[in-house]
């Protein structure tokens, strides 16, 4: 048992690395079908930490959803427009020094905050079921995942409509 | 089992880099991967205290679910809209460009 817990504690920092890692790639890359990629494989990385977490059913949607359909629509999207810029500079707004501080401000307030509150966070309940987890989408959360499938019918007849040629 | 705040650092980290990018990037393209970015931390960060809280309800888990689906039709219409910017004329689709309700 202690050296699986050692592996989990290697899988993690491996991970963690690797999304930290694969995020900055995707903001510094100039070529915007690059930084699909490493979005793509950052979002995969996302999906070992929910495994890590006991949330399976989580990862596999993590997996399906953003690693897969999401990642392909913005590529697509890309293809479409512009693919990349040549300068490094070219990538930011002018005002982008204002928002680094703004984020090392927030950055600052945020981190702090947790580590202050480190000590809250002992307790740990047992990994979740998946069949529980259904049971509880189908009868506590009902409403609300009904309305979710609402929310994606209305969000792709939009998509279809915005995105027609000569609509009215 | 790995300790909450581990978890809700890594969150905390890759949130803030999707923000730096969400806040500087000219590329409404771009700036749409960096919220995908803070989405997922976030829901990250809903799962860790799922983990922690352990209700029988399942808040965390379910919430992160809802939050996946808002976030797939966020990203549909954003595109979608983004395809509309480039069709007017904007090939560069910049968010400084939307200057549309400029007074």
């Amino acid at each position: 048992m202690g050296s699986f817990a050692g592996g989990a504690y290697v899988l993690f920092g491996f991970l963690s690395v690797a999304i930290v890692g694969l995020s900055l790639l995707m903001l510094f890359s100039r070529n915007f079908v690059h930084s699909a990629a490493y979005l793509a494989a950052a979002l995969v990385c996302f999906a070992g930490v929910y495994a890590l977490l006991s949330a399976t059913f989580l990862a596999l949607l993590q997996v399906f959803i953003y690693a897969g359909a999401i990642t392909v629509v913005v590529v697509f999207v890309v293809m479409m427009t512009r693919v990349g810029v040549d300068r490094f500079d070219q990538l930011l707004q002018p005002q982008a020094g204002f928002a680094a501080l703004v984020v090392v401000v927030f950055g600052g307030l945020l981190l702090s905050t947790l580590l202050g509150a480190n000590a809250l966070f002992t307790h740990q309940a047992a990994a979740v079921s998946t069949p529980k987890l259904a049971a509880v989408l189908l009868t506590t959360y009902e409403a609300p995942f009904e309305i979710s499938s609402l929310i994606l019918l209305a969000a792709l007849v939009g998509a279809i409509y915005l995105a027609k040629e000569g609509r009215p | 089992m790995i300790p909450a705040p581990y978890f809700l650092t890594l969150g905390a980290v890759v949130f803030l880099i999707g923000m730096f990018g969400f806040l500087t990037r000219r590329s409404l393209i771009q700036s749409l991967m960096c919220l995908e970015l803070m989405l997922t931390s976030v829901n990250l960060t809903f799962v860790t205290f799922g983990r922690t809280v352990g209700d029988p309800a399942l808040t965390g888990l379910t919430f992160a679910l809802f939050a996946m689906v808002v976030g797939a039709a966020e990203i549909g219409v954003g595109l979608a809209l983004v395809l509309v910017f480039f069709r007017e004329g904007h090939a560069n689709v910049e968010s400084g460009d939307l200057d549309i309700l400029k007074g």
